[in-house]
C-alpha cells in the first residue's frame, strides 16, 4: 500500500499540496483526477523522491522510499527519461544492468505489443512511440506498483487504444497502479478508485464502482459537478 | 561490498562513455597541436641558424653567439603545447559542470532515471567524481606520452650543435605547468588534494542549486566563500599575529591539509543530505 | 566485459603512463653518489665540529644539484629528508640544529644564525618586530629570550633600546651568561649609520638599554663595518673591519679593506690593530685575539697580547694559492672559510686540482696538521668526481 499521510508542498509562497492524505492498493488502479497545475505530478514526484516534501509522511508498504525500494515501485513520468542517444535496446541494457527486477521476457512481449524496432535511437521516435518506450521501461520491471503521469498527453488516438488496452491486459495483472489523467473518459471502466484533487486539497474520495452503483455517477459526472459548479 | 562496488564501476563505466567522446577530442587536440609545435618550432629555428649563416657567413660560435641553441623547454613553452592543456584544463573544468546539468536539460530530463536507480544516489555523485579525475588524468598521461614522442623529435630536427643539453626531465622541472600537472615533485599529493576538494566544493554547489534553485546559488556561493575562507585562513596568520615564523611551513601542510579534509568530508555529506532529500527534478 | 573495455583501457594508459614515467624519472633524475669523508692525515674525528651544506653536482645526476649536508663527520642528501622535514629545515646549519632540537624555542624567532648565541646550558636570543615581520611595529623594542636547555625554561623580556634611530638591525650577539653583548646597526633619520654596542644582563634585566660604546664613532669612520663570522659567541672580542667600496666601473666595484679592529667585551674598547702590508685575517678564540698575515703562499698567525700591540708570531701555515687572496666579504662578515675555534685553526679551500673543498684542522700552537680531508665517492672505481661547493658553514663550538 502506497500511503501518504498529511502531505504538504510549496513551491516558493504557492502551496501546491495542502494537507494531502489518500492510499493507493496493490491489485487497485487508483486514478488522481484534477485540472492541470493541481500538484498530481507533485504528488508523484514526492513518492519517488524526486522532490522533497515540507511537511507529512509518504510510506509504501510501510517503509520511506530509499534505494532499493525502486526495484519495487516503478514510474512512468510523460517526459521521455532515458537518453535520446540511446536505441531502445541500448534503454533496456541500461535497464536490465541496474534493476534486478527487469524481466527480459516480458520486455520483449512488450516490445511485440507495441510493435517497437529495438534498433531505433529514442531521439529518432515519434512522440506516441517515445510513450510507449516510457511504459515499456516501467511495466518490464516485476514491480508492486506502477506510477503512471498522463500517459495520454499528447498522444494519437491509436496509441491511446493500445496504451488503454495494457490496463486490461496481463502486463498489469494484480499489481498497484497509480494513475494521474484529467482525460479520463479513455480508462474509466477500469478505475478502482478516485482521488479528487482542488486547490492543493482532496475533495472528494470514493471507489468508482461504489459510486456508479449508489448514485449512478460516472467519474466524469462527479469531476463536472466539482470544477463547472 | 561487490554489491556496492560494481554499481559503481557500472556508473563510471557509463559516465566515462559519456564523457569519451569529449576526452578523445581533447587527447586529439592535445596531440595533433604538439606534433605541430614539435616539428614546426625546430624548423622555423634552423631556418633562422642557416639563413643567418649564410647571410652573414658566420662561423658556429658567432652563429651561437647570436642566436643561442634551442632546448626542449623552450619548445615546451610555446603555445602549441601550452594552449591544449589551457584547453584542456577548461574543457575539464566546464564538464565538471556539465556533467550535472545536462541530465536535467536538453531533450529529455535523464535525472528521472539516474534518481530512480536502485542504488544509493551517492553512488551517482562519486561516478561522476572519478570521471572527472579519470579525464585529468588521461590528459595528463597524454601530454606526457606526447612529450616522450616529442623529444626525439626536437632532437632529430635541430642540429646537435644547436640543441641544448637539457634533458627532458629537466625541461619539466622548468616548466611552470608541468610542475603542477605531472607527479614530479612530493608535494604532487597536496595538488591532488586541492583538485580534489575544488571540484567537491562544486558538485556541493551544484546540488544546492538543483535542490534550491535561485536561492540555492546564493547558499551556494556562500558555502563556496566558507569553504575558501576556512582554507586560506591559516595563511593570513602571519599577518594576523605580525610574525612569519609562528607555524612552521609542515605544520602549516598539516593544518591546510586537515581543513582541506574537513572541507570535503562536509561537501560530501551536505551533497549526501541534498540528493538524498532535498533534489528536484 | 567488452562493455567495460573503454575503462580498462583508460585506467591502463594512464597507470603505464605514469608508472613508466615514475621509473623514467627516477633513472633520468639519477642515483646521488655516496660519498664518504676520505682522512689523508690526522683524526678522522677533527672533522665533527664542521657542519656545512653545499651544492653538488655529478654528471650521474643530470644536470639537477643536490645539497649535500656535512654534519657530526656525517654526509647526507638534504633531500634524502622526509618532506615534512625539508619543509622546516634551514640552510643556516646554526639555525637549523636550533630548529630540529628547541623547536618551540625557535617558534615566532628569526631565522637568522647571527641573533642566536649557544652556550652550555643556554640559548639565548635578540630580535626585533622587523625580524619576524616586513611591517616590523616599533623599531627600537628587542624581544630577548634565555632558554634555559635543562629545564627547557625560557625566559623572555622586552627592552627598550635607547636611540633615536628609524630603523635598527641586530648584527651579532655574544654571550657571557648573564650578560649579552648586542652589536645594533641603527640607521638615524639623517641616513647615518652607526654600530652600537649594548650590554643587557638576564639576572639583572632592565627595560631600557643605553648605548655603551658607539664602534663607528670610537673608529672615527664612515667606511662600512664588517663582523669577523661569529661562530662561538662566548669570546672575549669581537673582530671588525672597516672597508670602503672603489667603484671600478658603472656596475663593479671592489672593496678594500680600510681598518682591522676588535672590540673588548670584557673592557669595553675598540683596540685597533696596525695594519701592514700584508693582507691580514683577524681570529678570536676565547679570550686571545690572533692576527694572520698572508704571505704568497703561507700565513703567519700571530697572538696579540691584549695590553699592549705587540704581535708574538706562533707560527706560518701553508696555503693553497687559492686561499691567499683576500677573504670575500660576505654579507656583513668576514672569514668565511678560516676560523680559530679552540687553539685549532679550520680552513677548507678548494686546490686547483680539485673541484671540492679540502678541510684541514691545524694545530696553531705546534702548526701540526691535525686532520686533512676531503670527500670521495664510496665507489673509488667511479672515475669522475663530484664537484661540490660549499654554500654554507659553520663550526659547532659544541662538538668539541
Amino acid at each position: 500500500m502506497i500511503e501518504l499521510k498529511n502531505v504538504h508542498k510549496r513551491f516558493g509562497r504557492k502551496k501546491v499540496l495542502d494537507g494531502i492524505s489518500f492510499t493507493a492498493n496493490k491489485s487497485e488502479i487508483t486514478c488522481l483526477v484534477g485540472v492541470n497545475g493541481v500538484g498530481k505530478t507533485t504528488i508523484l514526484n514526492a513518492i519517488m523522491n524526486l522532490t522533497p516534501i515540507n511537511k507529512g509522511d509518504i510510506t509504501i508498504d510501510g517503509k520511506k522510499m530509499h534505494a532499493n525500494l525502486y526495484n519495487k515501485v516503478a514510474f512512468i513520468p510523460d517526459v521521455a527519461i532515458m537518453l535520446p542517444s540511446m536505441t531502445v535496446h541500448e534503454a533496456m541494457d541500461f535497464m536490465k544492468d541496474y534493476y534486478s527486477t527487469w524481466n527480459s521476457k516480458r520486455a520483449k512481449e512488450i516490445v511485440r505489443f507495441f510493435r517497437l524496432n529495438i534498433s531505433d535511437t529514442i531521439s529518432e521516435l515519434s512522440k506516441g512511440n517515445q510513450a510507449k518506450v516510457n511504459l515499456l521501461m516501467g511495466l518490464a520491471l516485476d514491480v508492486d506498483y506502477i506510477l503512471m503521469d498522463e500517459p495520454f498527453s499528447g498522444i494519437d488516438i491509436f496509441t491511446r487504444e493500445q496504451i488503454t488496452d495494457v490496463f486490461s491486459s496481463r502486463l498489469v495483472e494484480d499489481r498497484g497502479v497509480l494513475i494521474t489523467t484529467h482525460e479520463i473518459m479513455d480508462i474509466e471502466h477500469l478505475i478502482d478508485k478516485v482521488v479528487l484533487l482542488d486547490n492543493g486539497k482532496i475533495y472528494k474520495e470514493f471507489n468508482a464502482e461504489e459510486m456508479r452503483e449508489t448514485e449512478g455517477k460516472s467519474v466524469v459526472d462527479v469531476m463536472r459537478e466539482v470544477y463547472n459548479g | 561490498m561487490k554489491k556496492s562496488l560494481s554499481p559503481l564501476l557500472k556508473l563510471t563505466n557509463f559516465e566515462l562513455s559519456r564523457l569519451s567522446k569529449f576526452l578523445f577530442t581533447l587527447m586529439g587536440l592535445t596531440v595533433l597541436a604538439n606534433l605541430v609545435g614539435y616539428i614546426y618550432i625546430p624548423m622555423k629555428f634552423m631556418d633562422k641558424i642557416n639563413k643567418f649563416t649564410i647571410e652573414s657567413s658566420a662561423t658556429t660560435e658567432e652563429v651561437l653567439n647570436s642566436l643561442g641553441t634551442l632546448s626542449f623547454y623552450d619548445v615546451t613553452m610555446s603555445l602549441w603545447i601550452v594552449a591544449p592543456i589551457a584547453i584542456g584544463v577548461s574543457g575539464l573544468l566546464f564538464y565538471s559542470i556539465f556533467i550535472w546539468y545536462r541530465e536535467w536539460f536538453g531533450k529529455n530530463t535523464f535525472a528521472y532515471r539516474l534518481l530512480m536507480l536502485p542504488v544509493s544516489r551517492m553512488t551517482l555523485f562519486f561516478s561522476k567524481f572519478i570521471v572527472i579525475f579519470i579525464g585529468i588524468f588521461t590528459l595528463i598521461s597524454t601530454q606526457i606520452v606526447s612529450l616522450f614522442i616529442g623529444y626525439p623529435i626536437v632532437s632529430a630536427i635541430v642540429d646537435s650543435t644547436y640543441f641544448s643539453s637539457l634533458g627532458l626531465i629537466e625541461s619539466m622541472y622548468m616548466h611552470p605547468l608541468f610542475l603542477i600537472l605531472f607527479p614530479l615533485e612530493p608535494n604532487y599529493f597536496l595538488i591532488l588534494i586541492v583538485g580534489a576538494t575544488v571540484l567537491l566544493v562544486m558538485f556541493t554547489l551544484i546540488l544546492m542549486e538543483r535542490s534550491f534553485a535561485s536561492k540555492g546559488i546564493l547558499f551556494g556561493i556562500g558555502y563556496a566563500m566558507v569553504a575558501l575562507a576556512i582554507v586560506l585562513f591559516p595563511l593570513f596568520l602571519s599577518d594576523i599575529f605580525n610574525n612569519n615564523y609562528l607555524i612552521y611551513g609542515s605544520e602549516l601542510v598539516i593544518i591546510e591539509v586537515v581543513l582541506m579534509i574537513i572541507v570535503s568530508i562536509s561537501s560530501l555529506f551536505t551533497s549526501r543530505y541534498l540528493i538524498n532529500n532535498k533534489i528536484t527534478v | 566485459m567488452s562493455k567495460y573495455i573503454k575503462l580498462s583501457s583508460i585506467i591502463l594508459f594512464i597507470a603505464i603512463t605514469l608508472t613508466g614515467f615514475g621509473l623514467y624519472k627516477a633513472q633520468a633524475s639519477g642515483k646521488q653518489p655516496e660519498l664518504k669523508i676520505v682522512t689523508s692525515q690526522g683524526k678522522p674525528e677533527l672533522i665533527e665540529p664542521v657542519q656545512a651544506y653545499g651544492f653538488l653536482s655529478h654528471y650521474s645526476a643530470g644536470n639537477y644539484p643536490s645539497t649535500l649536508k656535512l654534519n657530526n663527520g656525517s654526509l647526507s642528501y638534504l633531500e634524502d629528508e622526509s618532506f615534512f622535514k625539508q619543509l622546516d629545515s634551514n640552510i643556516n646549519p646554526f639555525t637549523d640544529h636550533l630548529i630540529s632540537n628547541y623547536r618551540s624555542f625557535m617558534r615566532g624567532k628569526s631565522r637568522q644564525a647571527n641573533q642566536f648565541a649557544e652556550t652550555d646550558q643556554y640559548i639565548l636570543y635578540a630580535g626585533l618586530q622587523s625580524d619576524v615581520f616586513f611591517e616590523g611595529g616599533n623599531q627600537n623594542e628587542v624581544t630577548l629570550a634565555a632558554l634555559n636547555k635543562e629545564t627547557e625554561e625560557e625566559e623572555t623580556f622586552s627592552v627598550q633600546l635607547e636611540n633615536d634611530s628609524s630603523y635598527n638591525e641586530i648584527r651579532a650577539i655574544y654571550v657571557d651568561y648573564p650578560s649579552v653583548t648586542l652589536l645594533v646597526r641603527t640607521h638615524s633619520r639623517s641616513d647615518k649609520l652607526n654600530n652600537v654596542v649594548y650590554t643587557f644582563d638576564v639576572e639583572n634585566p632592565e627595560d631600557r638599554l643605553t648605548e655603551e660604546v658607539n664602534l663607528t664613532r670610537e673608529i672615527g669612520s664612515d667606511d662600512s663595518l664588517y663582523i669577523g663570522k661569529p661562530f662561538d659567541q662566548t669570546e672575549r672580542y669581537i673582530t671588525l673591519q672597516t672597508a670602503r667600496e672603489n667603484m671600478d666601473s658603472m656596475y663593479t666595484y671592489t672593496e678594500e679593506v680600510t681598518g682591522y679592529y676588535a672590540y673588548d667585551i670584557k673592557e669595553k674598547e675598540v683596540i685597533s690593530i696596525p695594519s701592514t702590508e700584508e693582507n691580514m685575517r683577524l681570529f678570536t678564540d676565547n679570550d686571545k685575539l690572533y692576527v694572520g698575515k698572508v704571505a704568497k703562499d703561507n700565513m703567519g698567525i700571530y697572538e696579540l697580547k691584549d695590553d699592549n700591540q705587540n704581535m708574538t708570531l706562533l707560527g706560518k701555515f701553508e696555503l693553497s694559492p687559492s686561499d691567499t687572496s683576500n677573504d670575500a666579504l660576505g654579507y656583513n662578515h668576514f672569514n668565511q672559510n678560516m676560523t680559530i675555534l679552540n687553539g685549532k685553526l679550520y680552513t677548507y679551500e678548494y686546490p686547483e686540482d680539485m673541484n671540492r673543498p679540502l678541510f684541514k684542522v691545524t694545530d696553531i700552537r705546534t702548526q701540526e696538521i691535525l686532520f686533512s680531508g676531503t670527500i670521495e665517492q664510496k665507489d673509488s672505481n667511479n672515475e669522475e668526481s663530484p664537484f661540490i661547493d660549499i654554500i654554507e658553514y659553520r663550526l659547532n663550538p659544541m662538538a668539541n
